[in-house]
Order: C-alpha cells, then structure tokens, then sequence
C-alpha cells in the first residue's frame, strides 16, 4: 500500500534549479565503485538537504534515464513504492517510482529540471 | 556557476566520486576501456555474466538497505571469505591460479588491506575465454585487460583467491 502524500507542485524557483542541477550532474557523471560511495558522495547528500522540492526534479531525471536515485527518494517522500522488488535492480526500482509518481500526480507540470 | 543559490561549491578533489580517469584507457595492460557502460550492474554481477542487477551487501536500516541484491544467508559484510562463499554458492570452486583452462571460467578476486590488520574485499575479474580478463569498475568502466593483477594496486588491492566453474557453451 502506498502512502498518499501531498505532490509539490508549486514551481521551484530557478536558483534552486540551477543548485539541484548542479549537483545532480556531478553526482550522475561521477565513478563510483560502490553503492556505499555513489550514497555518501557529498553531492547526492546536498540533494536531500533541499529537501521535498527536489522530488519532481528528481523524477524528471529518473524519467529521461534510470539512476540510484531511490535512496534519496525514500527519504524525501518517506515512502519506498520499491520495497521487497527491486533486489538491485534499477529498471524495476525506477519503474515503481515512475508509477508512483504518476499516482501522486507529479510529472504532470511543465518541465522544470 | 551562475544561481547557485548560494550552495557551495565542492572543490573537485574532494569529492568522494572518483574522478573520471581511475584508469588509464592508454596503459597497455588494456586492451580496451570502455567509459559509461551501463551503471546497472557492478563486477559481481558482471562475474556471474549479469547486465541487470548490483550486487553489494547492505547494513539492514541503512541508506543501502534493500538497493543492492545480496543472497540470502550471506553475511552483509566485506570479508574476503563472505565474498567467496558468495560464488561457492553460484557453482564456483576454489584453484590454483588464473591459467587458462578452456573447460572452465576463472574468476579472480581481490582484497585491500584494513586498518585493523584485516582485509576487506574490493573486486572480482572473470576470465574470458580467449584468455584476457573482463572487469566492471563500479558505475562506468568495462575493461579488458590481459591479466588479473593489471588492476593490483591502491583502487583494489591484490588478488587473495582464484575460483573456477565448468564453461559452458554460451560463456563468452
């Protein structure tokens, strides 16, 4: 069962785009060796420092190209819509949050990331 | 940086990411590097001839938990011995080196050294059957290389084990 929560839809401004952008590239254009590396890389951490509003931005990126993104969806929503399936499996982790997304009616505004 | 939003900006060498050029694509131990490879699978799945899957073990309630695939019954930890029960129990046996032997794929896995005195395991190599070896390097990088210790060195340590289980017909 999946927790229904508030989707943000109102637009996040473009200096919060630009930070999120920022630290979404170099996080996706980095090496790492581990899951434990690609999580605890400073970039990936500021993401969910912004917070809540980074969630449709998030999902935009996991739309155009499948990424780890899971960790910090989880703890930005509180719900986990890949629990118990994934088992390390990316395209099925991104498709459960893709689904979500869609109930919870995010990707419906324009474009923002 | 234009709108930053006053977010600071992490100087490139101290970012925990490694930097792109880990490896050399020139250093002729390569026979090729590929950089971008898929970031779905990591060398163990790449060992056991998987493109879709990570495998990497998780602390239970931690940021980890339940990403990576991890066996069940298998301690969620990086001891060298937990790494090669992981392949006992996927047909692997140990041998003696990385020799070439047409009957069978090799495998070659690595250990780095722990400040505790311990060891702590970092990598696997699978044999193809020409002989060269094929690793995935986290995220990124396949390369071909002609021999396991190619990678020694302070990314991955050293090779501690050999395992070996029957080719088959449609192992590469």
């Amino acid at each position: 069962m999946v927790e229904i929560i508030q989707p943000i839809t109102e637009p996040a401004s473009s200096e919060f785009v630009a930070e999120f952008n920022y630290h979404a590239d170099a996080w996706e254009d980095a090496v790492f060796l581990t899951m434990e590396e690609m999580f605890a890389d400073e970039d990936y951490q500021r993401i969910i420092e912004m917070g809540p509003q980074a969630v449709p931005l998030i999902l935009r990126r996991l739309q155009a190209q499948p990424h780890w993104w899971s960790p910090a969806l989880i703890r930005l929503t509180g719900v986990d819509p890949t629990a118990g399936q994934a088992r390390g499996r990316l395209v099925v982790e991104a498709k459960a949050w893709l689904e979500w997304a869609e109930q919870q009616g995010y990707l419906t505004g324009k474009d923002e990331g | 940086m234009v709108g930053m939003g006053g977010a600071a900006r992490i100087p490139d060498g101290q970012r925990r990411g490694l930097n792109k050029r880990i490896i050399d694509p020139n250093d002729p131990r390569y026979v090729s590097v590929s950089f971008g490879v898929s970031r779905e699978y990591n060398c163990i799945a790449w060992a056991l001839g998987i493109r879709n899957q990570w495998w990497e073990p998780h602390a239970p309630g931690s940021i980890l938990d339940d990403r990576g695939y991890w066996p069940d019954g298998l301690p969620h930890d990086r001891a060298p011995e937990t790494l090669r029960e992981l392949f006992r129990q996927q047909g692997f046996v140990d041998c003696e080196d990385g020799d070439l032997d047409p009957s069978s794929v090799k495998i070659a896995l690595y250990q780095l050294p722990e400040e505790d005195g311990g060891y702590k395991w970092t990598h696997v190599a699978r044999q193809l059957r020409t002989g060269l070896w094929t690793s995935k390097l986290g995220n990124s990088y396949e390369v071909t290389h002609r021999r396991p210790d190619d990678l020694d060195g302070e990314l991955y340590g050293e090779v501690y084990a050999y395992m070996a289980k029957l080719r088959r017909g449609v192992d590469p």
